[in-house]
């Protein structure tokens, strides 16, 4: 590991200095190293820099009761500019890597081409050349969906309203990951309510969010369970709800699973931005992400949803309330 | 305006697009068809489309890098994806690149009409918003 690495991943020293500077500063220093290291080590570095600023913020349950009102609209000021400012270096570090990205995309291309002519395709080596140059270009793809999330999360979502079946939008999106959870034993049980009902929001934004969630529950339950998806509406709120046998989520986890750059997968695996898109989304659509568990005992998430578009929630890009899990945008 | 919704189908498979184009013509649909990816694009460049109907899987440039290609080019495009096999991965992958809607082979036609019509819907609805992505 070079120094400047190994600095950025040190803890930041608990009161000394301004928290928040030391936090710009570590993650300064994690992406200029990254810059060194190259484009993989892209991800890691974000998640360093993700995991300094979680560290340099108070959390909204740390205060006693006295004063808390005035804590809390500071800790939501804060967040607020924390997720901005990571929302443009995510985005700005993005479209920088995203230009070189595409040059070795296409000369791989060439490189593909080139190594299939007569001249190399009789070479002994050739089947392994092609199949290391196809490593390349695997692999160039995989950075390329590393920056198109990173995009993805600074971008300011826009709702377009439409009128949708709730039920039937939650069916197709089961259906797409029912097949794949069969090999594995994991049953899907449907438990809709007021399906039939519909609602304004904008579908294509819900779609992402109920199939992450989906997608989560399956790869949380891993072999031989059972995801249950529900739908409900009480009053004017929608609700949607996955609930799944897996392993659960720890405490401390709990209250970190929708910072963007969090993940408990192994690196490589997943960038930890799906569930702070998915919260990012769910307050643009006016709704927020509930999220209950107990480890070894599954996890509940729920989507809740104005009935009648974000307009009449009034909370275009604040979170209602800084409660856990819900801290975003 | 003329509100005749005008629907480019992307298939490999010519006989699927002739059997598309037909059925949703009868339906009221203008359709354009193209063979592959890149013939998507080249219709794209110089015809008015209202909605794309991409198939996943095809050889040489897939489903999902036509969609990307398409929404760089044309943001506000709307894309339904159609797809042989169910796959939450590449569902997601569709949703996270700005496709509309996924849909599963074999289609049921009125459900797949009513798709494409609410996929024009948010198109016109769109159209009022400047790009911030284009």
């Amino acid at each position: 590991m070079n120094p400047l690495r190994a600095l950025a991943f040190a803890p930041p020293p608990k009161a000394s200095l301004p928290r928040l500077g030391v936090a710009a500063l570590a993650s300064g220093l994690a992406l200029a190293a990254a810059g060194l290291d190259g484009p993989l080590a892209l991800a890691s570095a974000l998640g360093a820099a993700g995991a300094a600023f979680a560290v340099a913020l108070p959390r909204a349950d740390a205060g006693a009761a006295h004063g808390r009102e005035a804590r809390d609209m500071d800790d939501l000021l804060i967040h607020s500019q924390k997720m901005s400012v990571l929302g443009e270096l995510s985005s700005g570090i993005a479209h920088e890597i995203n230009t070189p990205l595409g040059i070795i995309g296409q000369e791989t291309e060439l490189l593909q081409l080139i190594a299939s002519r007569s001249e190399f395709s009789s070479l002994d080596s050739s089947a392994e050349l092609l199949e290391r140059i196809d490593q390349i270009s695997i692999q160039v793809e995989r950075c390329g969906e590393i920056t198109h999330q990173l995009l993805d999360f600074a971008r300011k979502t826009k709702a377009v309203l439409q009128t949708v079946n709730l039920g039937e939008l939650v069916e197709d999106m089961t259906r797409l990951v029912e097949r794949e959870a069969g090999y594995q034993n994991i049953t899907i049980t449907r438990r809709y309510r007021d399906g039939k009902r519909t609602i304004s929001t904008d579908p294509s934004l819900l779609r992402q969010v109920v199939l992450n969630l989906l997608q989560n529950a399956v790869q949380a339950v891993e072999r031989d369970g059972m995801v249950t998806v529900g739908t409900r509406i009480s009053g004017q709120q929608a609700e949607i709800e996955v609930t799944d046998t897996g392993c659960g989520i720890q405490p401390e986890n709990l209250q970190r699973i929708f910072d963007p750059f969090f993940t408990t997968k192994p690196p490589g695996q997943g960038t930890g931005l799906g569930l702070s898109i998915c919260m990012k989304i769910m307050h643009r659509l006016g709704g927020h992400i509930r999220v209950r568990s107990s480890p070894g005992q599954g996890a509940v998430f729920t989507l809740l949803l104005p009935v009648a578009g974000p307009e009449s929630a009034n909370t275009h890009d604040n979170p209602p309330s800084a409660y856990q899990g819900d801290r975003h945008e | 305006m003329d509100n005749k919704i005008t629907v480019l189908a992307v298939d490999d498979e010519p006989y699927f697009l002739e059997l598309f184009a037909n059925r949703f013509r009868l339906r009221g649909l203008d359709v354009l068809t193209a063979s592959s990816g890149r013939d998507a694009l080249a219709i794209l460049a110089e015809k008015h489309v209202d909605v794309v109907v991409l198939d996943v899987l095809m050889p040489g440039m897939d489903g999902i890098e036509t969609l990307k290609e398409i929404k760089k080019r044309h943001p506000r495009l709307e894309v339904i994806m159609l797809t042989g096999h169910s796959s939450a991965d590449m569902g997601l992958k569709g949703m996270r690149h700005g496709a509309y809607d996924y849909v599963m082979k074999p289609f049921e036609i009125e459900d797949l009409l009513g798709r494409i019509r609410r996929a024009h819907e948010r198109r016109r609805l769109n159209q009022g918003y400047a790009g911030d992505d284009a």
